[in-house]
């Protein structure tokens, strides 16, 4: 978002000098900022000493202050959280957990368990590290039942209703809703107005293509990329700012096969840029077209049982290789498959 | 936007009917009583597999009184393939107001089948754009009908597979998945679409092809409940694979003269009825074999409820068995009674196509009217 210039954003800055820069077209930091001091001062007829003065304090405020590596570390180990999934293959490929601080992405088909990985993650950091999560529903695909039967299975000790009570629900279903949202989470944040967000560790965003795959068809293209970058850069900022964990979910679309075997391939949607917004992407795949019957050695009635196994891929990862592992989903939620 | 807490709705949907029952106790189970308020679901199917019947039957039981243990609301039916027969939903709704009769202890408050007819509210289209219309239309029509509780659409790949331009149909697709999931949180009601298939050919052209439902990747992440019906050696097969809360899982089902059953072996009860009554019901005539029945409303009841339901099936099934055998000797597993489908097929139906004149963005109401169109057996 641009910054306009305004007055008394530094004791030079008075609105006099504020009205001659703008009549000369100078109105953002940016076109202040970017302009020769001198060719300023040629232009509206101001002290170069004041233009200079202006210049000094805009730079240091819009700048970033330089962190000595080691005090980065410390200060990431005292904030840092790696909130375990409950399912050790899948720990073991993300290096232990989904960390605080990044965007974690889940990319798949439908039906390979994105949405259920993510109520598996939400009722582990609610149950069992007892921490506050913010679920964005953007495709109708929450179920309370669901998440209160893997309370019931995983955690048989505790009341439903006070693990629960540590997941807040938002139904976004158009861009304009999920901005407001995260808007006011961010909002939220900041002042801390009850206690719920001191201990939010996790926002899950299931899933941001429901939203966001339509801003390219809508509009034009680079219209569309900008909403998605702005999309994207507000996810980043509030794993960054505030320590939280966000967990993301992206579907599949077909694209033109590179390789002759096939006729098309599955690529994960929202285009190119979106690919630098999470920093860990986990592509799921299931081995078996679940819409159709298989065949199988059993009769009929078991068959109808079997469900399809989901191979998780780390795709992107800072820390961790590309390496794949096996999932299943039962009724506790994700667990290793076989 | 506002932020609820999941806490908060645990205990709202706790009580009342969130579900619309199939009449097809297997389904049912497996979607926790029926098609969810609130979500987009989705039925894919072959060609005459059923997938409008089981719109059919999904709005006459929506209209099952409360005093029955229904929803007593209505639905909306946007019919884009002309398949909408009014005749064939009038004999459903005639055999349901039957088998009310016969579990209703009084006659009070009984519904006619004309009343079955007469508040589903009928949108005919026949292009993408006025799909489109109507869906946008369709959020000032329910806050004037604020008793709908179920929109189908049947289908919506029709209209859609005609459009060429891959960026024209990708937007409607965009833009009907955001209106109909709108509809569903805002009112509350089940949203259901009935989608096409095609196929899918997997590596090069000696490889394998499968079935799966049409409109691509974008379109198959839209529902939240998914169902493909399918026929393999002459029996119905339903794959539930998608469902809130429920692993994947194959049943059967059969579509017989009274509407969208259960299939031959479960079938003598015919369940009308939706979640909160089928549990008495369940005491009285429970012949159901293959499948375990749970009710989940609260986790006390549900146990409670299974060992009740033990009990009597266990009594049930040996006095009942002897009447199933009767009524329908020999059968495996295929529908004995009269086969719809065979005898004619819906997609030929010549009467199908009568009231095409009607303005398609206005509702059809159907009342006396289709009654005395002339009715086949």
């Amino acid at each position: 978002m641009p910054i306009q210039l305004l007055a008394g954003m530094c004791p030079a800055l008075t609105s006099e000098i504020l009205m001659q820069l703008t009549s000369k077209g100078i109105k953002q930091v940016i076109d202040f900022v970017s302009m020769d001091p001198e060719k300023i001062t040629a232009l509206c007829g101001l002290p170069f000493k004041k233009v200079l003065s202006i210049r000094r304090v805009l730079l240091a405020q819009y700048s970033a202050f330089p962190v000595n590596g080691l005090d980065l570390y410390n200060e990431a180990l005292s904030t840092l959280a790696v909130l375990s999934t409950s399912c050790s293959n899948l720990d073991e490929i993300l290096d232990c957990g989904v960390y605080t601080g990044e965007v974690t992405e889940f990319v798949g088909v439908s039906v390979s368990g994105k949405t259920q990985l993510c109520q598996s993650l939400t009722i582990q950091v609610v149950g069992e590290l007892e921490q506050n999560v913010v679920y964005i529903d953007t495709t109708g695909g929450w179920s309370v039942k669901r998440a209160a039967d893997i309370t019931r299975t995983r955690f048989p000790q505790k009341q439903v209703s006070s693990v629960l009570s540590r997941i807040q629900l938002c139904q976004c279903y158009d861009i304009k809703e999920l901005q407001e949202c995260l808007e006011q989470l961010q909002k939220s944040l900041h002042n801390q107005p009850d206690c719920f967000y001191s201990s939010l560790k996790l926002v899950v965003v299931d899933s941001v293509s429901a939203v966001l795959g339509s801003s390219f068809v809508s509009g034009t293209y680079v219209e569309g990329c900008s909403l998605l970058q702005s999309i994207g850069r507000r996810l980043n900022a509030l794993a960054k700012d505030f320590a939280i964990a966000v967990i993301i979910t992206n579907d599949m679309v077909s694209a033109a096969s590179t390789t002759s075997t096939e006729f098309y391939s599955m690529k994960p949607a929202l285009g190119r840029c979106w690919t630098f917004v999470p920093s860990v992407r986990v592509v799921l795949e299931p081995d078996k077209e679940p819409c159709q019957l298989w065949e199988c050695k059993y009769a009929d009635k078991s068959c109808s049982l079997f469900e399809p196994t989901i191979k998780a891929i780390v795709d992107k990862s800072v820390r961790s290789p590309r390496q794949s592992t096996l999932l299943k989903i039962t009724n506790a939620g994700v667990a290793n498959g076989t | 936007m506002n932020f609820m807490s999941a806490n908060h709705l645990y205990g709202k949907h706790g009580d009342g009917l969130q579900h619309i029952s199939t009449s097809c106790f297997a389904i049912d189970n497996l979607l926790d009583g029926g098609f969810p308020l609130g979500h987009v679901s989705q039925v894919a199917g072959e060609s005459a597999s059923g997938k409008t019947q089981l719109c059919f039957q999904l709005c006459i039981n929506v209209q099952i009184p409360s005093s029955f243990g229904g929803m007593g609301a209505n639905s909306i039916y946007v019919d884009t393939e002309n398949t909408f027969i009014s005749s064939r939903l009038l004999e459903m709704a005639e055999s349901t107001v039957e088998n009310l009769r016969k579990r209703a202890t009084e006659v009070k408050g009984l519904p006619t089948p004309d009343t079955f007819l007469s508040t589903i509210y009928l949108f005919r289209c026949q292009e993408a754009v006025q799909l489109l219309s109507v869906a946008h239309q369709l959020f000032d029509f329910i806050k004037q009908h604020p008793t709908v509780k179920l929109i189908v659409v049947d289908s919506i790949a029709h209209c859609l597979r005609s459009e060429e331009d891959s960026k024209t149909r990708l937007r409607f697709l965009h833009n009907l998945a955001e209106i109909f999931r709108k509809l569903s949180r805002d009112f509350h009601l089940a949203v259901v679409i009935i989608n096409q298939v095609s196929t899918k050919l997997s590596a090069s052209f000696h490889g394998t092809s499968s079935v799966i439902p049409a409109l691509g990747a974008i379109w198959s992440n839209v529902p939240s409940v998914k169902l493909m019906l399918t026929k393999q050696n002459g029996r119905r097969l339903a794959i539930v694979y998608k469902s809130l809360t429920h692993p994947r899982r194959v049943v059967d089902y059969d579509i017989t003269k009274d509407g969208f059953r259960d299939a031959a072996s479960g079938r003598s009860t015919s369940m009308i009825f939706s979640q909160a009554t089928a549990n008495d019901l369940l005491c009285n005539d429970f012949t159901q074999n293959s499948q375990t029945f749970k009710v989940r409303r609260s986790p006390e009841k549900s146990t409670e409820f299974e060992e009740k339901t033990k009990n009597k099936r266990t009594r049930s099934t040996e006095s009942n068995h002897s009447d199933l055998s009767q009524s329908h000797p020999g059968d495996e597993g295929c529908c004995v009674e009269v086969d719809f489908f065979h005898e004619m097929p819906p997609s030929h139906h010549p009467e199908s196509r009568d009231d095409g004149q009607s303005s398609p963005s206005s509702p059809i109401l159907l009342s006396g009217s289709a009654r005395k169109k002339r009715r086949f057996t």
